[in-house]
């Protein structure tokens, strides 16, 4: 039997919501979220909302509950599961589709490269170029999985000063 | 008109599938900008009407109107299409912009203007002022799939938002 989760403030979200901007607002700062994280692993998530699919929700907390365990889902990072998740067709809950769009939507896959740039320093400094040091451009690399994201940004870490 | 599949009980029956439909209205703006909404008649949860309860119990200084639960229509349906349909909060801006509504302070209110909630620039939320007194406006809106309810503005669940008024004047 699944641990209960308080989502009386969640349903009371859900009621009023009339944007769907709103309601990801809300319910990614709900205290049911973190309840959620500390309680259930990915796997049990995702098997959570598996087993809603064919349910007929009566109450607001019934209806809120795929939102929350979706949005919990996302934020544990497990990529697959949230894929998965996503793709589950849930027409009775009616945001469902659209929040995990959201979600995804939301999600960028970031890479990073590793690089040094040291600039000439001669005898005669080029006033130009300024004081004798050289910025090194270094990061580690971490890529993280999202083959189906169209676009990518590279993240830069600048540290400043001689080396 | 499209068709949404949804999960439905009947009384005495398992779950089952009925089709329910829902459409959408031929909705613009006065520059002939489509304004997308979905018309939604499907029966609101049996829950709904506690609900509401408990939302009258939470807001008691509220008018709690005798109307809803529906998805009928939404905030947005109420202010800019007279209750006819639900409108999301991304055509509000172009709605504003194209209807000729002119942004005014908080100290020009008065009845028949309207009052839009935003959050990191998304209207969660609108109403049309329906009186102002010595305490401020008072604002007639739909809350969600809720009722209709006439509050102060920032007597409601969408308090965390900064308010700004709209006139259309011609």
């Amino acid at each position: 039997m699944s641990p209960k989760i308080n989502l009386k403030e969640a349903a009371e979200t859900l009621s009023v919501a009339n944007t769907l901007p709103f309601l990801l607002r809300k319910l990614r700062a709900d205290s049911s979220i973190p309840a959620i994280r500390g309680t259930f692993t990915p796997e049990k998530m995702l098997s959570e909302l598996e087993e809603m699919r064919d349910s007929i929700p009566e109450t607001y907390e019934e209806k809120a509950k795929p939102y929350v365990f979706l949005i919990s889902l996302f934020l544990s990072e497990d990529v697959d599961r949230f894929e998965k998740a996503a793709r589950l067709q849930m027409p009775q809950f009616e945001w469902y589709a659209d929040l995990a769009a959201a979600l995804l939507s939301s999600s960028t896959s970031t890479t990073s490269v590793t690089f040094s740039v040291s600039p000439q320093i001669t005898s005669a400094p080029n006033p130009l170029i300024g004081a004798q040091s050289y910025s090194t451009f270094e990061m580690s690399p971490t890529v993280r999985k999202q083959e189906q994201q169209s676009q990518a940004s590279t993240s830069l870490l600048i540290l400043p000063g001689g080396k | 008109m499209d068709v949404v599949t949804r999960k439905v009980r009947l009384a005495g029956a398992g779950p089952m599938k009925l089709a329910i439909p829902v459409s959408t209205l031929a909705l613009e703006t006065r520059q002939r900008t489509t304004i997308e909404n979905r018309l939604d008649r499907t029966t609101s949860i049996p829950g709904a009407n506690q609900m509401i309860e408990d939302h009258k119990k939470k807001f008691k200084s509220a008018v709690h109107r005798p109307t809803g639960p529906c998805r009928t229509y939404n905030c947005h349906g109420l202010t800019f299409a007279a209750r006819r349909t639900w409108v999301g909060g991304g055509p509000v801006l172009t709605i504003i912009n194209e209807d000729d509504y002119k942004e005014i302070s908080y100290r020009e209110v008065v009845a028949g203007d309207i009052v839009v909630y935003y959050a990191a620039g998304h209207a969660d939320h609108s109403g049309i002022v329906v009186q102002r007194d010595g305490f401020g406006p008072l604002v007639l809106s739909k809350w969600g799939e809720c009722h209709e309810v006439i509050h102060r503005t920032g007597d409601c669940p969408y308090s965390d938002c900064e308010v700004k008024f709209y006139r259309i004047e011609k």
